[in-house]
C-alpha cells in the first residue's frame, strides 16, 4: 500500500551512508549451503562496498557507474554499468533513491513489537530475486531476507551498525588488482 | 638468497601422494564448497560453487553473490535435472544440461575424478608430477588441467586450485572446504 512505501521511504531517506557487520545464510532445500560473513559499506545514492571475508573472499563495489564484482579466489574482476537490472541485488537497492525502491516494487508493511518488515515483490520479473524482505529495528535497517525464483532464501542481518558514519570515497573507488583477469560487460 | 615463506600448514611431503592415492581413489562421498570461474573469448563468469557427491549420485550448485541467479544440478549416473528461477529442466547429460540453461559446461563425468587429482580411468592421459611427486599437470579428452595448490582436509591432501583450459575456454576451480566423506543428500 502506498503508506507502506512512505513509510519505507522516510526510514530510508535519512540514511544517507550505512556501515555494518553482515552474515549472509543461505539456505536451500538440502539444508543451509554456504555461509558468509563480511563488512559493507553504504553511500546513498548509488555507491556501496559488499565485501565478504569468510569463508571465502568476495567484493562488489559500485562507484555509483559501474559495479566491480571481485573474486580473489579466482582473481576474476567483472565490471558492469550500474543499471536498472543491478538495482536487483540487496546491495543497490538500499543505495539506490527511495523513490526508484517504491516505483519498481511492491511494498508491504507487517510490524512485530519494535521490528518493522518491507516486504518488496518486484513489479517486473526479470529480477535476480522473487521477494525481499527490508528488516527495519527500531527504525534501523538491521536485515535483508531474500527468496529468489527456485524458493532458495538468502538471510543477511546487520551489527555494528553505524547510520551516517563519514565513510572515506576510497572505499566505493576500486583498484583493479594486479595480473587479475578483467571482464568488462555491456560498457 | 630467496627464503622459503613460512607456510603454516604442514607441507605437502615426497611420497605423501603415494601412501593417500588409494584412499583418493576409493574417495567416493565428499562436499566441497569454493568458487568456479570460465573464461572464453566471448564470455565469462564466476559463481560460488557448492558440490555434494555421494557414489554417483550428485547435487552442485552454482550462485552469484547473495546467492543470487542460483541454477542447480542433481543428478545420477541415470539422469539428471537442473533448477533455476526460470523452472526444472532436463537433459540426457549434464554437460547438455548446462550448456543449454547456463551458456557453459564443464565435463562432469571426467571432473569427479579430476577434481580429487586422479585421471577418469575411462580414458588415456599424460600427466607430469611436481617436486614432491603430486600432479603437476595432467592433459586428458583435449583438457589441459593446472593443479596449482592443494589443501588438507580430514588428512587427505586435496586439490584447492585447479586451472583447466580446452581449446580457447579457461575454467578455474578453486575449493575452499573440502568435507570428504560427508554428503546431504537425500
Amino acid at each position: 500500500a502506498s503508506s507502506d512505501a512512505e513509510r519505507l521511504t522516510s526510514l530510508l531517506e535519512p540514511l544517507k551512508t550505512y556501515s555494518a557487520d553482515f552474515n549472509q545464510q543461505v539456505a536451500s532445500g538440502g539444508g543451509s549451503l554456504q555461509n558468509a560473513s563480511g563488512h559493507m559499506w553504504l553511500s546513498r545514492p548509488g555507491r556501496f562496498n559488499w565485501e565478504v571475508s569468510d569463508p571465502y573472499r568476495q567484493t562488489v563495489v559500485s562507484d555509483g557507474q559501474k559495479v566491480y564484482l571481485y573474486d580473489p579466489d579466482l582473481e576474476q574482476v567483472s565490471i558492469r554499468p550500474l543499471d536498472q537490472r543491478v538495482t536487483h541485488t540487496p546491495a543497490l537497492l538500499l543505495s539506490g533513491q527511495a523513490s526508484e525502491l517504491t516505483e519498481n516494487y511492491n511494498v508491504s508493511r507487517r510490524q512485530q513489537g519494535t521490528t518493522e518488515f518491507f516486504a518488496l515483490s518486484p513489479r517486473s520479473n526479470d529480477s535476480l530475486f522473487e521477494s525481499l524482505e527490508l528488516v527495519f529495528n527500531n527504525e534501523r535497517l538491521s536485515g535483508i531476507d531474500l527468496t529468489d525464483g527456485t524458493g532458495q532464501r538468502t538471510e543477511i542481518s546487520f551489527r555494528n551498525i553505524e547510520v551516517n558514519p563519514d565513510i572515506s570515497a576510497s572505499h566505493f573507488q576500486f583498484k583493479i588488482p594486479e595480473g587479475a583477469d578483467v571482464m568488462r560487460e555491456g560498457n | 638468497c630467496a627464503t622459503q615463506a613460512p607456510s603454516q600448514k604442514q607441507d605437502r611431503l615426497p611420497g605423501d601422494w603415494r601412501t593417500q592415492q588409494s584412499q583418493l581413489e576409493a574417495l567416493d562421498t565428499w562436499t566441497a564448497a569454493g568458487k568456479v570461474g570460465i573464461r572464453t573469448p566471448e564470455d565469462s563468469q564466476s559463481a560460488n560453487l557448492d558440490w555434494t557427491q555421494r557414489n554417483d549420485q550428485y547435487r552442485i550448485s552454482v550462485s552469484g553473490p547473495w546467492g543470487t541467479g542460483r541454477n542447480t544440478l542433481e543428478g545420477n549416473g541415470r539422469q539428471v535435472k537442473l533448477t533455476n528461477g526460470d523452472g526444472t529442466f532436463q537433459a540426457p547429460t549434464p554437460e547438455e544440461l548446462m550448456a543449454q540453461q547456463m551458456g557453459w559446461s564443464l565435463p562432469l563425468s571426467s571432473l569427479v575424478y579430476w577434481v580429487r587429482g586422479l585421471p577418469d580411468p575411462r580414458g588415456p592421459h599424460r600427466l607430469s608430477e611436481d617436486d614432491v611427486g603430486f600432479p603437476d599437470t595432467m592433459d586428458q579428452a583435449g583438457w589441459h588441467i593446472d593443479y596449482r595448490d592443494w589443501s588438507q582436509a580430514d588428512g587427505l591432501w586435496l586439490p584447492r586450485r585447479i586451472i583447466m583450459t580446452y581449446d580457447d575456454i579457461r575454467t578455474t576451480l578453486v575449493i575452499n572446504r573440502w568435507q570428504p566423506g560427508q554428503a546431504d543428500l537425500p
